[in-house]
């Protein structure tokens, strides 16, 4: 499963990709997110006193844990659904709405 | 329920936009040919307004990250119309700030504002419509609930009780509470202030867009606002997705396998920009 996190930069790693992009002070975008890190881009931004970044983590699920993330996001879309359900449109909406959230898991 | 009479009494005691906003939108919507220069000159009175536009034109959502170093730069690369668009998205973010909710939780419908603005971008293009008036109309779409948040306060904490107790959509809370929504709210302080027109309709009509015209910024702001709710990215008010009308999708000339292709970039757009709202 890939879930976004945000680390110190003193933690980063070459190759890890970036889930965000890194804005300096000035509202200056440095790195755009989607790029892996590389040794120079990390001590790049160092220089430039970033201290915080997002990165992707990638984890292996169980099988168990894959079902109940999946049913946690089944419910929530339930829920949001609620008063609609009954319109054909909505329905599809709801099942492209739930491979899209689970297609990390 | 608040009486008509009350409401527009209410509504011509808010606060117009700065001077200097008013300013310089009259200048960017009266002159055949802009002054650079001059533009510049008038929206540097205010620095906050001036860092903001920097921030924006400076983010992803314009395509040129990093590359605009002053307001000079950011006319003569994005042009006046998204100058004018930077303008009226960063006067509003100054206006209602992310911590000033009263019954709201602002930040949480900034950031969804912000999901459909990124949502609003990605239809308009696919529509050949203009992609940044797309931005700020989905930006501003629930400007409405921000106004009635800070200038009727105590009638709206009623609507977020009744929202709460009835399970409903926040437009049914509101009709019921104070006998208007927050479409027509947001639409008749949007036209106090001059906002263009595609901008004032789409906050209207975003909840009941025309279903038999050609494809106009309201559908885009229809969809962008569903899909925002549906992605969960913020807090619209109320957990519930309002209906889609299988026609605006015709409208739209956009289909459930396309918006799928869509979704992954929507996130990255709403994650990219949410940074720029603190």
């Amino acid at each position: 499963m890939k879930t976004k996190l945000n680390i110190p930069l003193s933690d980063a790693e070459e190759g890890m990709e970036l889930a965000t992009d890194v804005i300096d002070a000035k509202g200056v975008c440095l790195i755009s997110a989607g790029t892996a890190l590389s040794a120079s881009s990390i001590s790049g931004l160092q220089k430039r006193n970033i201290e915080t970044i997002g990165v992707y983590k990638f984890e292996q699920l169980t099988d168990e844990q894959r079902d109940e993330k999946r049913k946690a996001i089944e419910q929530q879309l339930d829920h949001c659904f609620s008063k609609v359900i009954d319109q054909p449109a909505m329905q599809q909406l709801k099942q492209i709405l739930l491979e899209h959230k689970s297609r990390d898991l | 329920m608040i009486s008509k009479q009350e409401l527009q009494q209410g509504i011509n005691d808010i606060p117009p936009l700065s001077p200097v906003v008013v300013d310089v939108l009259d200048f960017i919507n009266n002159s055949d040919e802009i002054d650079f220069s001059i533009l510049e000159n008038k929206i540097i009175q205010e620095p906050g307004l001036t860092g903001r536009i920097l921030n924006l034109a400076n983010s992803s959502f314009f395509g040129m990250p990093g590359a605009i170093g002053s307001l000079k730069d950011a006319c003569l690369v994005l042009g006046i119309n998204a100058i004018r668009n930077l303008v009226i998205s960063s006067a509003m973010m100054e206006k209602f700030p992310a911590n000033s909710g009263k019954n709201l939780d602002l930040e949480g419908l900034w950031k969804h504002a912000v999901g459909t603005a990124a949502a609003a971008r990605v239809l308009a293009k696919h529509v050949s419509l203009d992609e940044e008036q797309a931005f700020t109309a989905g930006l501003l779409h629930d400007i409405g609930k921000m106004i009635l948040d800070a200038h009727f306060s105590e009638q709206y904490a009623e609507v977020a009780a009744y929202q709460v107790e009835n399970e409903c959509l926040t437009c049914e809370a509101e009709q019921k509470v104070i006998g208007t929504d927050h479409n027509e709210v947001g639409y008749m302080v949007a036209e106090s202030w001059n906002l263009p027109v595609e901008i004032t309709h789409s906050i209207r009509l975003h909840h009941s867009p025309p279903t038999q015209n050609k494809a106009e910024m309201s559908h885009v702001i229809n969809l962008a606002d569903i899909l925002s709710r549906g992605l969960g990215i913020g807090n619209a008010g109320d957990p519930f997705i309002p209906v889609l009308l299988p026609e605006i999708l015709e409208i739209l000339h956009i289909g459930f396998p396309e918006i799928k292709q869509n979704l992954t970039k929507i996130e990255a757009l709403a994650e990219n920009f949410s940074t720029l709202l603190d």
